[in-house]
């Protein structure tokens, strides 16, 4: 029952970050191959302000938010080109380097040590301590982010996105700011993504650099990519997918040495037959054009 | 293919009209512009110019440019030389320092010779992204949901209006890519209105359409300029089409207009 | 001047990874990571046909024709059904990289995921004044420059290597001339399969190889290309060179820790001031 629990707490994690990977890649049309470095910005930014600032919970995590969505502003300001290719590109060197930072940045981060000892969740004086409790804490902010992002998408904002999404010349003629949203999209993606490193740390209390690194953001890809891209049920299927599918595959009791390797292997196979036949994914709805 | 008659279309018009301002713009000048691709100058002194509620015909050979100006006019192109301003209310818009998602908003707006209706939405959603809404901050969209709301509700009231006109009301709930190609056209203008601009450019609209399509949307635009007082610049290869409603026309030869005022409209046809 | 050497083999490495990156990226728009898979695949058939008796010559070219046919088969599987269905870039490199980690997850499951070397042996040490150089330092090198010599020959002087040159440039063009695109698409995709063949052994002769290598290596050469700019050869080696430099610079004045971030910093330094890279004056485009 307690490790059912667990299952749950990850999957309310790993949904906001598939909903706000989402935000970007079907919404806003970016492929962001960084996710897990912003993630990680936000568990280290919430693990310093509470560990070493003395942040309340709630405070810290909506820090550790900002602290990420700034870094996106960051990125995109100088570049403010969007487009396809080079958008991946500085996506990539952005996940390079937030890596390297964190593993090489000793002073702050302990390096390849990471830091231990953070915090449980602890709201209007109550800790969330015990595996359920953080469930339902964890489940509840997940819906607040659900529920954002669905406002997000029935706004003028979600419908001017989807406008870009079907036709980017298009939309720049009946006078959608392109650029400035996909700004604002990327940094609200980062800002959520952010707030679901800091659940994240505060659930696990320990955290090191292997979390954030590219394979992890490649695995957030596959979630988003396997589930569907475009709508919220797509990302929740997705991250249902890829936490449950560990645990599915125990029942066939492969040997211990490969279990890991089966598991990626049909990841990577999924990822390969989706683009062919569906390339908005299992319950997605955004076509390619 | 939806074809109203004539009568009809009036009384849809003058029911709008208590809707919509006339338009507040006063001027579009354009002057000495010059463009070239790769040593071929494709534009090489190029002016017009437009008042509210005329239609300018702009026509000339394939290739000789027209679309390439209608680029430069919506922000898509920057020339090497000339001006090009909107004056507008007593202020004077210069149309190429602006990029080209401002200008919608700013008061010139263009129809896309391949249409470009957003596939994934319905006609009327279509025309609601060009509407100038305050939602489209995501802030405000989270933190005022009722004001954005409220708002909404006034400029669906607006773009139903639009979609009437063009006589495309009964299929505001289709989406984009059901539509025939009439269809697809009458609300793409109809995305256009919504933006408020003032000038429409028009990269032929009558492509592809038959006969009587063709005749009951240049109708239609005729009755659209007198109404509202918008300014229209029309590309067309098939000028005899235009020409009954057009005020001037414009003749791009070897990068250069004639300029061909055609006072008397009905007679010239 | 020792570290300006190991630069330079590094560099003429890394370039070499960039041209077959390039080969693929510039003709077809493909974002090639599955061929990390490949290059970390490289060094296992090798090494299984060493095993099998084979010479080290045979084992080499038997495992470049496998390699090969399987980047040939990668583009005849995935990508050219993509192509026909004109998916967007972004659908080719999630393809991609699905094929990436297959391939590495079968290398584990068939060969465990522990680096390994190729075979025992000491390697002679060449001095020259205080500059030293390890015999097998410089295989590696030398084998990919003679690789790459062919491919610049058979880019110039064939008709498919210079139909090829032409796809990078205008590929409806080359269809509407009535081109066999296809055939060009599957033959960029095998050379450039063939090439990191031998990038791959070569490194793994010298420092041994593991399942994860690969794309590590397959992000320096796309950092080769970007920086290198327009063309297939001279481009990607000059920006590999500049990396080689630049990382063998970082490793001796600061530390290996920073030479992934001083990479990706080049990078963007690159992709901000100069996105066309390099080469891109008006001048270069002809001379490829």
């Amino acid at each position: 029952m307690n490790y059912l629990m667990h299952l749950m707490v990850y999957f309310e994690i790993f949904a906001i970050v598939a909903l706000s990977l989402n935000l970007m890649l079907g919404y806003g049309g970016l492929l962001q191959i960084a996710h897990a470095g912003y993630y990680g910005i936000g568990a280290y930014s919430a693990t310093l302000l509470w560990v070493h600032f003395g942040f309340g919970f709630i405070p810290g995590l909506i820090l550790a938010g900002v602290c990420a969505g700034f870094l996106s502003l960051l990125v995109s300001l100088p570049a403010r080109r969007f487009k396809g290719d080079y958008f991946v590109m500085v996506s990539i060197a952005v996940q390079a380097l937030i890596y390297a930072v964190l593993y090489n940045w000793t002073s702050v981060t302990n390096g390849p040590f990471g830091i231990s000892g953070i915090p449980k969740p602890e709201v209007l004086g109550v800790e969330f301590s015990s595996t359920g409790a953080v469930t339902l804490l964890y489940g509840f902010i997940a819906l607040i982010f659900i529920g954002v992002i669905s406002l997000l998408k029935t706004s003028p904002f979600g419908r001017a996105l989807q406008a870009i999404r079907d036709d980017e010349l298009a939309a720049k003629s009946v006078g959608i700011p392109v650029n400035k949203l996909k700004m604002q999209v990327f940094a609200i993606a980062s800002a959520l993504v952010g707030c679901a490193g800091g659940l994240y740390a505060a659930y696990v209390s320990y955290i090191d650099p292997t979390s954030f690194n590219l394979n992890e953001s490649i695995l957030m890809l596959s979630m988003v990519v396997i589930g569907g891209v475009g709508n919220i049920r797509g990302p929740l299927l997705g991250a249902f997918i890829l936490i449950t599918l560990p645990e599915a595959l125990r029942f066939v009791a492969l040997p211990d040495a490969i279990a890991a390797n089966i598991r990626l292997l049909i990841y990577g196979v999924l990822l390969i037959i989706l683009m062919l036949v569906r390339p908005q994914g299992l319950a997605g709805n955004y076509r390619y054009q | 293919m939806v074809v109203n008659n004539d009568a009809n279309l009036l009384t849809k018009t003058q029911t709008a009209k208590s809707v919509i301002k006339k338009s507040g713009f006063s001027k579009l000048v354009v002057e000495n512009i010059a463009l070239s691709f790769g040593g071929k100058q494709v534009l090489k002194n190029v002016g017009l110019e437009l008042l509210p509620g005329q239609v300018g015909l702009l026509t000339g050979e394939n290739g000789s440019g027209k679309t390439t100006l209608l680029n430069v006019l919506s922000g898509f192109l920057k020339p090497e030389a000339g001006q090009a301003h909107l004056i507008k209310e007593g202020k004077t818009i210069d149309i190429l320092k602006e990029e080209s998602d401002g200008l919608p908003l700013l008061g010139i707006a263009r129809l896309w010779q391949d249409i470009r209706l957003f596939h994934t939405m319905t006609a009327l959603e279509n025309v609601l992204t060009a509407a100038p809404s305050i939602g489209i901050n995501p802030f405000r969209a989270i933190f005022q949901p009722i004001k954005v709301r409220q708002q909404e509700k006034i400029l669906i009231k607006k773009a139903l209006n639009w979609l009437d006109i063009m006589g495309m009301k009964e299929r505001s709930g289709s989406s984009g890519d059901k539509l025939s190609l009439g269809q697809a056209k009458r609300v793409a203008i109809a995305r256009l209105l919504q933006t408020g601009a003032e000038v429409l450019l028009l990269d032929e609209p009558l492509a592809g359409l038959d006969q009587a399509a063709s005749l009951q949307l240049v109708n239609d635009l005729g009755i659209l300029a007198q109404e509202t007082g918008k300014a229209l610049l029309i590309v067309e290869h098939n000028q005899h089409s235009i020409i009954p409603i057009a005020d001037y026309k414009y003749e791009l030869v070897n990068g250069v207009i004639n300029t061909t005022e055609l006072r008397n409209r009905d007679d010239v046809a | 001047m020792q570290i300006i050497i190991n630069g330079i083999l590094q560099g003429i490495l890394i370039g070499a990874v960039g041209v077959a990156f390039a080969l693929v990226y510039r003709t077809t728009k493909v974002f090639h990571v599955a061929l990390g898979g490949l290059y970390s695949l490289s060094p296992y058939i090798f090494t299984m046909l060493l095993t099998f008796q084979f010479p080290i010559w045979l084992s080499l070219v038997v495992s470049m024709l496998i390699i090969s046919f399987l980047g040939f088969a990668l583009e005849f599987t995935i990508h050219r059904p993509l192509f026909k269905k004109d998916a967007p870039p972004e659908v080719n490199l999630i393809a991609s990289l699905g094929a990436y980690i297959v391939i590495v997850q079968l290398i584990e499951i068939f060969w465990g995921n522990e680096s390994q070397i190729v075979q025992q042996q000491v390697s002679q040490v060449w001095r020259l004044g205080n500059v030293s150089v390890a015999q097998l330092q410089l295989l590696g090198p030398l084998c990919v420059i003679l690789a790459i010599g062919v491919i610049h020959f058979w880019l110039k002087h064939s008709n498919k290597g210079i139909e090829l040159r032409a796809l990078s440039d205008n590929s409806t063009l080359l269809a509407l001339l009535g081109r066999n695109i296809n055939s060009l698409r599957g033959t960029a995709f095998c050379i450039s399969a063939g090439l990191i063949s031998i990038v791959s052994i070569g490194v793994a002769w010298d420092l041994g190889f593991s399942p994860h290598a690969g794309l590590d290596i397959i992000l320096l050469g796309m950092v080769a290309t970007i920086i290198g700019g327009k063309g297939f050869i001279w481009a990607p080696m000059a920006g590999g060179l500049l990396l080689g430099l630049l990382r063998a610079e970082v490793v001796w004045f600061g530390s290996a820790r920073w030479e992934e971030a001083a990479t990706f910093i080049l990078l963007v330094l690159f992709l901000f001031l100069r996105p066309q890279g390099i080469f891109a004056s008006k001048t270069r485009l002809e001379s490829l």
